[in-house]
Parts: C-alpha cells; sequence; structure tokens
C-alpha cells in the first residue's frame, strides 16, 4: 500500500476524529479525577461515615434516658 | 514508550511501518486496559454518589433528632421547674396551716352582718343594705359627736334603739318584711346558735370586732373596693 495514497489519508484522518472524540469521553467520565487507590480510600471513609451516623441514630432512638418505676 | 523513543523509533523505522503498526497495536492494548479501569472507578464513583446521599440524609435525620431533643429538655425543665414551685407552696401552705373550725367562725363573723348576703326575708324597698346606711351613720358615734347641740329633740337617739336591739320610730311596722323584733332576725335562722355568735350591736366586744374586721385590710368585706 502507498503511504501517500488518498486511501491512506482519509483512513489515519478518521483515526485522528476518534481520538479526539475519546480524549473528550474521557475527559467527561465520571469518577477519574484520583487514582483509583485514593478513590477506594475515599469510598471507605465514606462507608465507615454512614455506618457510624447510622449506629449514632440508632443509638439516641432506643435511648431512655428517665427510669420508669415499676408501679 | 516516551515521544523521544518515539522520534527515534520514527526515524530508524522510517521505512518500516510493520513497527509503527505494533507500537499502535500494544498502545491500543494499553489504552483498552485504562479504559476498563476508568469504567470500573465510573462505577465505584456511582456508589460513592448514593453513600454521600445517604449520609446528607443521616445528617438531616441527626439535626432533626438533636432539634426535637432540645425541645423535649426545655419543655422538661419548664415541668420540673414548676413542680419545684408547687412543691413550695405545698410546704409553705402546710407551714401555715389554720383550723378548718376556726375559718368556718370567721366566715360566720364577717357574714353575720349581711354585708356578703342579703337576709332571708329581704325584699325589695327593704331599706337595709349592705352598707351603713345614711341613718346608721348619723346614729353612729361620729354622727352623735355631731348632734350633742340637738340631744334630745326626738326623744331618743336612732343609735340607742338600734344597740337596744329596737327599730326607731321611723321604722315601725309597716312592710311585711318590718318587725318589731329584729334582734333574732339579724342572723339567718339557721345559723343564729350555731358556734355560739352573738348578733352585732348586742354586745360592746362584738361590735369592736365588726368595726375592726370591716375596718381591717385583709378582710374579705372591704376587699370589694
Amino acid at each position: 500500500m502507498d503511504k501517500d495514497s488518498p486511501d491512506v489519508h482519509q483512513e489515519l484522518n478518521k483515526l485522528k476524529t476518534k481520538i479526539q472524540e475519546a480524549r473528550e469521553q474521557i475527559v467527561a467520565m465520571p469518577g477519574i479525577g484520583m487514582s483509583p487507590e485514593q478513590q477506594k480510600q475515599q469510598f471507605e471513609n465514606l462507608k465507615e461515615q454512614v455506618r457510624t451516623k447510622n449506629e449514632l441514630l440508632q443509638k439516641y432512638k432506643s435511648l431512655c434516658m428517665f427510669d420508669i418505676p415499676k408501679s | 514508550m516516551t515521544a523521544p523513543e518515539l522520534c527515534s523509533h520514527r526515524v530508524a523505522s522510517y521505512l518500516k511501518p510493520q513497527v509503527i503498526l505494533e507500537l499502535l497495536v500494544q498502545r491500543d492494548g494499553e489504552f483498552q486496559e485504562l479504559m476498563r479501569i476508568a469504567h470500573e472507578q465510573g462505577k465505584v464513583h456511582q456508589e460513592m454518589q448514593l453513600l454521600e446521599k445517604e449520609a446528607e440524609k443521616r445528617d438531616t435525620d441527626i439535626q432533626q433528632l438533636q432539634k426535637q431533643l432540645k425541645e423535649a429538655e426545655h419543655i422538661l425543665a419548664t415541668a420540673v421547674y414548676q413542680a419545684k414551685e408547687k412543691l413550695k407552696s405545698i410546704e409553705k401552705a402546710r407551714k401555715g396551716s389554720v383550723s378548718s373550725e376556726e375559718v368556718i367562725k370567721y366566715a360566720h363573723r364577717i357574714s353575720a352582718s349581711n354585708a356578703v348576703c342579703a337576709p332571708l326575708n329581704w325584699v325589695p324597698g327593704d331599706p337595709r343594705r349592705p352598707y351603713p346606711t345614711d341613718l346608721e351613720m348619723r346614729s353612729g358615734r361620729l354622727g352623735q359627736m355631731s348632734n350633742l347641740s340637738t340631744n334630745g329633740v326626738n326623744g331618743h337617739l336612732p343609735g340607742d334603739a338600734l344597740a337596744a336591739g329596737r327599730l326607731p320610730e321611723v321604722l315601725t311596722p309597716q312592710y311585711p318584711w318590718q318587725s318589731g323584733d329584729m334582734s333574732l332576725n339579724m342572723l339567718p335562722p339557721n345559723h343564729s346558735n350555731d358556734f355560739m355568735l352573738e348578733p352585732p350591736g348586742h354586745n360592746k366586744e362584738n361590735e369592736d370586732d365588726v368595726e375592726v374586721m370591716s375596718t381591717d385590710s385583709s378582710s374579705s368585706s372591704s376587699d370589694s373596693d
């Protein structure tokens, strides 16, 4: 195949266009602003936070502040 | 592969497109691997967003609970304070307790002069009033002091007649409610013998008590003003 043929140029242009579109889509992808390790750490922190808050709420809802005398 | 390496490869492989294509395929493999990692990170990111929403909801619940606990604390503090005040009042009342018989006796003394309730035989037209009338004032001590110069004009003073329990001549029986024996009608008939009370005017000591009670600021009959 002749590397200067119009077909090759056309295919190369198509490839360049696809690469540019891929770049734009990659920039718009959510969750890739940090490394996988950092994301995993943040995910664990969030899980711990939600678990702690759930426990706190459960504790206050079931807490009886008064000693009801048995009469 | 870095850019300088690529350039050197480009130069070296100017006549070798196969090498270039191999490099391209290698790059594509790396790209595919990165895309897979990015896809997984996207999923984790979605889960993280759900967790953040849940954390926000828990925060709202905690704030709501805090507000309600604060309100409950305020209500309970008010109730405890009022209960303590009531206990103080109870203790104070217990320390200053008065015998019920004393209170009833006192009430009878106050009401004996018909100042709190009309006599049972009172009808419209009866000149008797729950307050001293003009005639009674004139026949009292103050009136007598100012009428010393006219003593004996009428033969007897209305005040003497009242002190003796008899009506003056102007009040001789003309109406059904008038009677010559006012002393028996000055007390309610069913209470006249209870508690050994004497009708006012019969006894100077009672007169003093009545006068003291009527002028006493703590008596109920003078509280109507």
